[in-house]
């Protein structure tokens, strides 16, 4: 009797032991996730940020020799006095100047889309990663939560934000350009 | 091969070999004569000749020559030397008395020589021999061996020719090239610097046109000119008239012929602005798209590409493309040219001088410029030969008249001292071409007066020195006065120097400080 006590006794304390230490396995596994996600947004993070660099540079690039397009425009409209629209197009050099300008605003607006997709995207991990850290906290201190929801959404936008990030900056189309009218009447009022 | 037949084996080899001379030596060595139709001599060792084994002498003469004792036999078939040291010739009797005894010593003389010579001779001779065949066969296989691939760059030259010819006929299936890819750098360099060499021939072409065609337009106002003078001292007042006047017609003519060349030169002018133009923008939108290639997608190339070949066949300058049209359709109307000329006739002026003036004309475009102070009117045919004279100074003292457009053209003259004392007013019009005149020193001595806006212009001129020593109203002068103060060196009479003074507050000469752009 005494030793079928003993042996019951011993069977509940392993039992007991088992479900603590695989408790505290499964929350270092939740911990190890985290860091692990952190680590993805930061190289996520990271790509976009030079993605955003690279076409910010483009950017600037095209914009200058946008101006200086522009400042052809000026000095053939000087030299022939042309101001109205239809006259202007007539004069080779602003035609072809303006359908130059208009193919380099093209790229600029659509540069300008992508770099504001990209800072949307940082925003959003810099969310996530805020997140995370909380869980992180909060798995310290009462040694659970759940967090599976969360990195599903994660795993979801990262997967969205890197194959943004890896497609080229700029897909060339004619739709969406901007008018050569509005272009000349914008190089009037001098913008 | 030589063989030797010794009849006397006490003969001395010694004595036979100092016997011997060089002659007979030549002898030994050399069977002259073996082939020959006479059959060939033998020498006596005394230097006589004897006929060799002749088949055709007569039969006591071979036997007379047939040796009956011990002879030497030359190594070559058929001579035999039969030495007489008698000095008898073969014609001799055969029974001669000192015969014998020739044949006796003769052939021990040579036995002993011939006898050392061949001795050494023989092993080398069929060593020489062997190896002589030798080298035969062995060039003979070679030959044989090497005859398929006798020579290895005609075998290349085939192999390739066969290849040119299968790649000719393959040539037609090929597909046609295809445009080059966004990353074929050199393909699109070659294409870009092509553009560029086009476009620098379309621009120098613009140049030469434009060139031309100021030259149709200064032709016209010549002609107009001397056609004007003329309709004025003919006093010629229809078109009618002026068409059956010999002297007028042909300039009529020859002013509708090159205003039709200078108007028609429009037409290849604006297709070289369009071409120009179309080629620079196809370049630039090609540049903007391959900065971008490594970033975007669908950027056209291939569209980029056809369109910049189109235009590089498009603008080639061909005698076609750049033709005038014809002049006949560019002809204008005989009556708006007459009208104008009318015009012009009215405010030209006459003078008895004219027909001097246009014999220095003559020699001015000649190169001759010794009369050159003699002119007294300026016509814009003598400003354009003198603009192109590469004179430094001109001096025309005497030039009192100087039309609007002589007067343009002298002022692009490139001198320094431009002297036109004759001149007694000077219009607003020229003194604005004087103010942008490229020279040092302007003498104007024969203005009395200087009209407030004739002084206005000159007062931008850059130049150094300005003489106006004939200056009596002082209307201009503050203008002067602002030219001198810039840094220019003013000559005027001393009245006007003091009115100068008096505008300067100053009491004395204003100071001549070195103004900036001042030549």
């Amino acid at each position: 009797m005494h030793r079928h006590r003993v042996v019951s006794a011993a069977l509940i304390i392993g039992f007991t032991l088992g479900v603590w230490c695989a408790g505290i396995a499964a929350d270092d596994g939740k911990v190890q996730e985290l860091n692990r996600a952190l680590s993805d947004i930061g190289s996520a993070e990271q790509m976009l940020r030079q993605k955003t660099a690279l076409a910010g540079s483009v950017r600037q690039l095209l914009r200058q020799q946008a101006d200086e397009l522009k400042a052809e425009i000026h000095e053939a409209r000087r030299r022939t006095k042309v101001a109205a629209f239809q006259q202007a197009v007539q004069i080779n050099r602003i035609d072809y100047n303006l359908r130059l300008v208009q193919r380099l605003f093209g790229y600029i607006d659509r540069l300008d889309d992508r770099i504001g997709n990209f800072r949307s995207a940082v925003q959003a991990l810099d969310f996530y990663r805020r997140q995370i850290r909380d869980d992180m906290l909060i798995l310290r201190t009462l040694n659970d939560a759940d967090t599976a929801g969360l990195l599903r959404q994660l795993d979801a936008d990262l997967n969205g934000f890197k194959a943004q990030a890896e497609r080229p900056l700029l897909t060339a189309s004619a739709a969406g350009l901007r008018p050569l009218e509005t272009i000349w009447s914008d190089i009037l009022q001098g913008k | 091969m030589t063989e030797t037949l010794t009849a006397d084996k006490d003969a001395s080899p010694a004595d036979g070999f100092q016997a011997l001379d060089s002659s007979d030596l030549s002898d030994m060595t050399t069977p002259a004569g073996v082939d020959g139709p006479g059959g060939g001599v033998v020498e006596t060792p005394a230097g006589e000749e004897i006929p060799a084994a002749v088949p055709d002498a007569p039969a006591e003469t071979r036997a007379a020559a047939t040796p009956s004792g011990p002879v030497a036999v030359s190594g070559v078939e058929g001579i035999a030397s039969a030495d007489d040291s008698s000095g008898q010739q073969t014609g001799e009797p055969a029974d001669a008395p000192a015969a014998p005894c020739v044949l006796k010593e003769t052939p021990a003389v040579r036995q002993s020589w011939a006898t050392r010579v061949l001795a050494h001779m023989r092993p080398v001779l069929r060593v020489a021999c062997c190896i002589g065949a030798g080298v035969c066969v062995a060039s003979g296989i070679w030959l044989f061996m090497r005859q398929p691939q006798a020579d290895p760059a005609a075998a290349r030259s085939r192999a390739v020719q066969e290849q040119a010819v299968r790649a000719e006929d393959l040539q037609p299936i090929l597909p046609e090239p295809s445009p080059p890819a966004a990353d074929d750098h050199s393909a699109w360099e070659a294409r870009l610097r092509e553009i560029d060499a086009l476009r620098q021939t379309l621009l120098a072409k613009k140049e030469e046109i434009l060139q031309l065609q100021q030259n149709y337009h200064y032709g016209v106002l010549e002609v107009e000119e001397e056609a004007a003078r003329l309709i004025k001292s003919t006093g010629i007042d229809a078109l009618v008239q002026a068409l059956k006047n010999r002297q007028l017609e042909p300039f009529l003519k020859s002013i509708q012929r090159r205003q039709a060349y200078r108007d028609g030169l429009e037409k290849p002018l604006r297709w070289i602005e369009l071409g120009s133009e179309e080629l620079l923008y196809l370049k630039r939108r090609a540049i903007i798209d391959l900065q971008l290639k490594e970033i975007a997608e669908r950027i056209d190339f291939k569209s980029n590409i056809v369109e910049i070949d189109s235009a590089i066949s498009k603008y080639q300058p061909t005698a076609e493309r750049l033709a005038v049209g014809a002049p006949a359709q560019l002809n204008a109307s005989m009556d708006m040219i007459w009208k104008r000329l009318a015009e012009q006739a009215k405010l030209a002026t006459v003078s008895a001088e004219d027909p001097q003036d246009q014999e220095i004309t003559g020699e001015v475009c000649s190169g001759h410029l010794g009369r050159l102070s003699e002119l007294t009117n300026l016509t814009l045919r003598a400003a354009r030969c003198l603009a192109e004279s590469g004179a430094m100074e001109l001096f025309m003292n005497r030039l009192s008249r100087i039309s609007p457009a002589a007067a343009k053209k002298l002022c692009e003259w490139p001198g320094q001292w431009l002297c036109l004392n004759g001149i007694p007013r000077l219009s607003t019009d020229f003194a604005k071409h004087l103010s942008g005149w490229a020279g040092e020193r302007i003498s104007l001595n024969g203005l009395s007066e200087l009209p407030v806006e004739a002084a206005a212009a000159l007062a931008g001129w850059k130049g150094r020195q300005l003489e106006l020593m004939g200056l009596r109203k002082t209307t201009g002068i503050e203008h002067l006065a602002q030219w001198e103060a810039s840094g220019g060196k003013l000559y005027v009479p001393d009245g006007l120097r003091k009115e100068i003074a008096l505008l300067k507050g100053t009491g004395r000469p204003p100071a001549n400080p070195a103004a900036p752009g001042r030549r």
